[in-house]
Parts: C-alpha cells; structure tokens; sequence
C-alpha cells in the first residue's frame, strides 16, 4: 500500500501514512508530477569512495547524490531527487522518528538536488494574501506563526518552503512546532500537544485539523526576522533612540546587496547546496525572486505574552489581506 | 600576524566562564587589527561590538545544525553531546572567521560516554583559561544575577551547565561543565590536543611573558612591540571605556549592568565570607593548590 503526498512541489511516495502533509489521490496528479519514492533499504553505506571538500561527519556528497548520517537513529541515501532511502540504526527508533527527519531534512535535501530554492522559512495565508517568515532555527518563526495560526492564518509550509522562479510557495509540512516554555507561556495546555519525538521538550498541536490547500501560492512579502530585541542590547542599533518595548519593529529594506546577503544567509543547509554543486543555481534564484517581492525586517520584544498582544491588536499583519 | 588558519586546522581557547575568554579574544583580534593598519591614521580603537568574532562558539547551533546536516532542534540534549565530538570537521559556511573557537563545556560531558565533547581531529591546540575560584564567584554572581551562595554553589555544583533548559529554544545548546575543579581537570590533564593554561592572574601581573607564551602557542606573532600594543589596547580599564563609550557590550547578558566590572584579582578575597571561600577551598583545595591559588585570609 503506498500514500502519496505534496511537498514542495514534488510528490513523495511512501508506504507509510503523514498525518501534516496534504495526500493526493487524483492518479492523473500523482502521473506528472516529480516523484520521489521513498524506499526502506538495508546496509547503506555510510561514505562515497571519493570524499567532497563539503562534507561533515554525518552530510556526504557525490554528484548528485547525498548520504546523512542521524546518529542513532536513521540512515539515508538521497539520490537525484528522485530516491530516499532509509535504514533505521535500530529496532528501537520510532517511525515518528523516522517520520521526522524525511519531513524535516532529506525531503528537503532531495528538492535541492532537483535545484529548488530552499529557504529556511514558515509561509502563511488567509484570504489571498501570502507571507513568509524568513529566519535561522530559534527566532521564533513557529511562535509567531502559531499567533497568526489563532488569528485565521494557515500554514503553506512550517520552517522550510520552497521558492520558485516566478514567486510560488509550494505546500510543505503543514504542522507548528513549538518549545514547551513557550506553550507554557501562551497558555496553551498539554493534552493539545504532541511529542515530536519522545525524548524532545518540543511539540506540534495535537489533532489540529488541516484542510488540503492549493499546491502553490504566489507570495507577495517576506519578514526577515530578526533576533527579539532586548532594551540592554539598544546600543547595538545605528541610532541610539530607545527602543519601545511595546511595539513590532519594522523595517523595510531597500539595499538589493542586504537582500540577496540575508536571503543566502537563511538558504536551509547552504552545505548542501555546495556538495552538491547547486551554488549557482540557487544564486540565480535569488536574483529572479530580488525585485518582484517586497522585504522588510520584522523584531518583536522579548516577551512572549506581549508579543501576543501586539499581534493580536496591530494592523501589521491583518493589513496584508486584500 | 602569521597563522593564517587553514580551514581544517583550529584552536580551542576554553574556560570557566567569567575567567578572562574574552579578553584573550580581544587580544587576538587586536594582534591581527594592529598587524594589519597601514598608517596611523586607521582606526584607532577596537570595536568591541563588530570585531570579535575569533571563530564560532563551540555550542553554537547554527553551527552543529550545519555539521548535522538536520536542525539541532530535533535532537535532545543527550543526544546532541554523544555527537558534538565530530561536529566540528569544518567552520560553518558563509563564517569567514579564523577558527579560535571559544568554548565553556568541559572536555568531556557528562552525557558524551567518555568521549571529548568537541572535535578533536586537526585541532592544533587548545589555551584553558584560569582564574582564582573566589574571584570567578564575584565575576559569575555579576554576570547572572545570583547571590555569593548561590555563585558558591554554581561552581560546586557536579551539573552546572550553561543553557539548562531543554525546554526553550536557545542558539546556543547546553554546555555542560560541572564543578569548577573537574573542569580545569578536564582541559589540562587530557592527553588528546596541546594545552596551555593561561592564568588571569598571569595576564594582568605579567602581561608581556604571558600573552608572549599564547602569542607563541597560536603562532601570532613573535614581535614584541606587537604583543606590548596589542595588550595596553586590551587592558581591562580600555576595554571599560570601549563599553562605556559604545554604551554595551553585545555578550552581556540583559541582568548585568556592564561586560567588563573591575577585572581585578582578589575582589573574592574581600567581599566573600570565611565561610563561603573555605567552602570552595575544602572541596576544590587540591586543583586550586596546583595552580598556586590559596585560601585567601
């Protein structure tokens, strides 16, 4: 029995169930779209004869294929965009495990060796307006998105989209993913959430029901978020004002030098992209997507519950929607 | 400045925190910044806030998520120290710093089942920064906030850490470091990469043999007037008035009114009880010998 599902515009096939991606059972989608099949292998190797001058310990290129190594846990060997195979380290890795890391890394490995522009980034819509939140792990892109979330928004894709030439957002894992801290902090109680992975202080919401979306949206802004800011770190901006704590900082951003630097800077695994040769190609996408999309710079206090206040009261965001 | 460190080759320079790391990173910088100002009429001054970067953190997620090829997120603390020891093979894309990599975990972690908990493959060395236990008491209960016991007991403590929490997200991952004793112990008794200690009383009293020796060890440089400007640049009443005049410093923690307090030696000798600094000295007083530091009167 095999499921298909979107992400990122490919077509995965597995013989398991996702519960956070949209499936897809039209044949006729399922026919022309770019498959990739994930296969469950045994003994995969754990190095290239040849070693790249990218790779880690556990990330290792040839050509166009990758090996990555999650200790413990899973093996896979990604190829051409085309395969994922996976080996579990042992009986006692769970499939949500499992689950977790195809979702969150070697799909998203594989859409890079079929040269998409991968960004570290949780895009959201409602109504016809398409956003995305742009930043490395731990700047709060999930906590925000849960704040739009409660406020209407839905998710295109939480923590990595792909961005396309002419401005589409693909669907991808359509779940938020938050600390317990800060669950604890909004409030949010614990039987409405669910272990990512069992040792982890760190949970999607449990049972939020996602309806299917379209397959792509065009995106029209992106926030670059920037690290919360902190009233002792004031000195640190060009100009010296005071910071009001009670406001969404935000900047637009005209330098095109800024916006392709910061654009590169959040590509999801930029190792990657040099193992497997894709440098250049993602360059180029930069540059197709440089004047067709609004960019500003968006920093919220340190303090979560204000951070709440602010989005659930300012016109920031409810003012995208056409 | 001579080292140019090559990609795969790297220092550590490690320590207890609040023992003078910062300020053998503002020395190193300052030796490559005076190296290479052409006339006089370059900038005169460190920029503390711009110009500090010697290498990635040792616990810096971006930085392991890189090496992992996942997001570090995903991975418990336990899990993160068995695979720290091979995660540093490479710098982190896009970092164009040199590879002197500041570090506050221990050598091994508790959770590393015996093995270093940094990479140690190519490492040319590693500098273990060291300061009297008392004074580190002052320095730490400044920097986070706690009370003398308190700081006391961090430094006892067989599970201090840095970043505790599990349950938040941080960009940096835990640290951990243990007591204060075990964890000199960890740096200098290890067998695996060249060590030198450096004691901040040895920096402040004697600047020019000291800093020479480091100098030396990470292959700076051997000009002596080099080494003399790059410490008066660096001295710690400088480096207050860089603070004061950029008004911060972006490594001090929100609680702490200033990065650089008093950098003096025996602050923990006046303002510690007998009680509190016989306690450091009954528990720690083997390690505090061999590095000639006493209970203080």
């Amino acid at each position: 029995m095999h499921y298909f599902y979107r992400i990122h515009g490919l077509i995965l096939k597995v013989n398991f169930k996702i519960f956070y991606l949209d499936e897809i059972k039209d044949e006729s989608i399922i026919n022309n779209g770019e498959l990739v099949e994930v296969i469950e292998t045994k003994n995969i190797k754990s190095y290239f004869l040849k070693e790249n001058y990218w790779d880690t310990s556990f990330i290792k290129f040839f050509k166009n294929e990758c090996i990555l190594i999650i200790n413990n846990i899973v093996t896979f060997y990604i190829k051409d965009g085309e395969y994922i195979y996976w080996e579990r380290s042992n009986g006692q890795v769970a499939q949500k495990d499992i689950i977790n890391f195809l979702i969150t890394s070697a799909i998203n490995i594989a859409a890079i060796q079929k040269g998409k522009l991968m960004l570290n980034a949780t895009t959201l819509f409602k109504r016809e307006s398409v956003i995305t939140l742009i930043g490395p792990p731990c700047t709060g892109k999930n906590t925000i998105a849960l704040m739009l979330f409660d406020r209407g928004w839905q998710i295109i894709s939480n923590e990595s989209s792909f961005l396309s030439d002419d401005q589409l957002v693909f669907s991808g894992n359509r779940n938020l993913r938050i600390w317990k801290n800060t669950a604890k902090t909004l409030g949010i109680k614990r039987n409405k959430l669910q272990n990512i992975r069992s040792n982890l202080r760190r949970y999607q919401l449990r049972n939020k029901k996602i309806n299917p979306i379209k397959p792509s949206f065009k995106l029209k802004k992106v926030f670059f978020i920037k690290e919360r800011y902190k009233p002792n770190m004031d000195f640190l901006k060009e100009n010296s004002s005071p910071i009001d704590k009670n406001k969404i900082l935000l900047n637009k951003i005209d330098s095109e030098q800024l916006i392709i630097l910061k654009l590169r800077n959040n590509i999801f695994n930029p190792r990657c992209y040099r193992g497997l040769n894709k440098e250049e190609e993602m360059i180029d996408s930069l540059f197709a997507n440089l004047n067709k999309l609004n960019f500003q710079e968006l920093q919220f206090p340190d303090n979560l519950k204000m951070t709440k206040f602010l989005i659930d009261n300012s016109k920031l965001f409810e003012k995208e929607i056409s | 400045m001579k080292n140019s460190i090559a990609d795969n080759n790297y220092y550590y320079l490690a320590s207890y925190p609040k023992s003078g790391n910062t300020w053998v990173r503002l020395f190193i910088k300052e030796i490559s910044r005076i190296s290479n100002i052409k006339n006089e009429d370059d900038l005169a001054e460190i920029n503390i806030n711009k110009e500090l970067n010697t290498g990635t953190i040792t616990s810096s997620r971006v930085w392991i998520s890189d090496q992992l090829g996942i997001n570090s997120c995903d991975l418990s603390f336990k899990e993160l120290d068995l695979v720290r020891g091979k995660c540093g093979k490479s710098k982190n894309i896009f970092n164009e710093a040199d590879r002197f990599h500041k570090t506050h975990d221990a050598f091994i972690s508790k959770d590393s089942a015996g093995n270093p908990i940094l990479e140690t493959n190519n490492c040319k060395g590693a500098v273990y920064i060291l300061r009297h236990p008392e004074d580190v008491v002052i320095s730490l209960s400044h920097f986070f906030n706690l009370n003398y016991d308190e700081s006391v007991e961090f430094l006892l403590n067989k599970d201090s850490c840095l970043v505790p929490n599990e349950g938040s997200g941080n960009a940096q991952v835990r640290q951990y470091m243990g007591r204060w004793d075990k964890h000199v112990l960890s740096w200098v008794d290890q067998e695996i990469i060249p060590t030198i200690v450096m004691r901040y009383e040895d920096m402040k009293f004697d600047p020019i043999t000291s800093f020479s020796k480091l100098s030396s060890f990470l292959n700076l440089t051997d000009d002596i007037e080099l080494i003399k400007k790059a410490i008066d640049n660096t001295s710690i009443e400088k480096i207050k008035d860089i603070e004061r005049r950029l008004k911060g410093f972006r490594e001090k923690p929100a609680k702490c009114d200033s990065f650089f307090r008093s950098g003096r030696t025996g602050e923990g000798a006046e303002k510690l009880s007998f009680i509190q600094k016989e306690k450091l000295y009954k528990n720690m007083n083997k390690v505090m010998n061999r590095f000639g530091y006493e209970l203080s009167k």
